[in-house]
């Protein structure tokens, strides 16, 4: 047997980016997030990650936390509480929408856009001293605020952080 | 050809000035987008609400500036800071072409939108073709 038979042998063309074979997709991805929490300067453990799909695009959204809760906000302007879904689903905490562009006249022509647009979708880990039936959420200005209360024993105890 | 590069270049992108300010101060991401009768600028300040907006226009020059109301209370501890609370601000000069003595604002889930429109002259005309 030849040792060409025994090693698998893949050709992949160059400039090829966006459709990489599944292996080497899923090898980029684990790197991608490898380095992603890597760089994170609060690596604590009931959080995990923030994980972004790659549609659309991904609005900022900030975590914090008082000794009562914890308190999401996703930066979502342009967008109104009927455009977004807001789930907990297996211990997650997920945001997700669509942002639709404004109706376009006929002779128009954009000169700039920054803003983004398409459908978004971000989603968090929750704690376990989250009071998952008590959350609430808020949207006001283009914000979504989420507010996690703490269950009874966890309150007014402070997170420790872990590690160095 | 020469009408159309005018007006184009009057939406110009204008660098946050140099300024001293107390907490951070972001630009807002726009949206600039050419009708056939007036200039758009979207601009997304999320977080600003209507009485905390101010447009200003001044020797060509237009602002546009948004307050944050910092709701952070003290005690409060961050695991994740994506963005960042801060005043915005942004400038646009604005060239012949635009009467914005005439511009309309409105305020709406953090977008601010701005509605310039064309003076009369530089307005699209559809010219009718005469036949024989």
């Amino acid at each position: 047997m030849a040792l060409r038979d025994m090693v698998p042998w893949r050709k992949v063309r160059r400039g090829e980016e966006e459709s990489l074979l599944p292996q080497r997709r899923e090898m980029r991805d684990l790197l991608h997030e490898t380095f992603e929490d890597f760089f994170r300067p609060w690596a604590l453990a009931p959080w995990g990650e923030a994980t972004r799909r790659l549609a659309g695009f991904a609005p900022a959204l900030d975590v914090s936390e008082t000794s009562d809760e914890y308190r999401v906000s996703v930066e979502l302007p342009g967008l109104s509480k009927d455009d977004v879904e807001l789930t907990i689903d297996a211990g997650r905490l997920v945001v997700r929408g669509e942002k639709k562009s404004e109706e376009r006249e006929e002779k128009e022509s954009c000169l700039r856009v920054e803003r983004s647009y398409g459908s978004f979708s971000r989603s968090i880990a929750l704690p376990e001293s989250v009071d998952q039936d008590a959350v609430e959420a808020t949207f006001k200005e283009g914000v979504l605020t989420v507010r996690l209360p703490k269950t009874e024993k966890e309150r007014g105890k402070r997170l420790e952080i872990k590690g160095e | 050809m020469a009408k159309e590069i005018k007006v184009r270049e009057s939406a110009d992108e204008a660098v946050v000035p140099e300024r001293v300010e107390t907490g951070p101060l972001f630009a807002p991401q726009v949206d600039i987008i050419e009708r056939a009768e007036s200039m758009v600028i979207l601009a997304d300040m999320p977080g600003v609400s209507k009485d905390k907006v101010e447009v200003v226009l001044e020797n060509g020059v237009l602002t546009i500036e948004g307050e944050v109301e910092q709701t952070e209370q003290p005690g409060t501890h961050v695991h994740v800071r994506e963005y960042d609370v801060g005043n915005f601000h942004r400038c646009f000069t604005v060239g012949e072409g635009l009467d914005p003595a005439g511009v309309e604002a409105t305020m709406k889930d953090g977008v601010l939108r701005l509605v310039i429109p064309k003076t009369r002259a530089h307005q699209a005309r559809r010219i009718e073709i005469k036949g024989q």
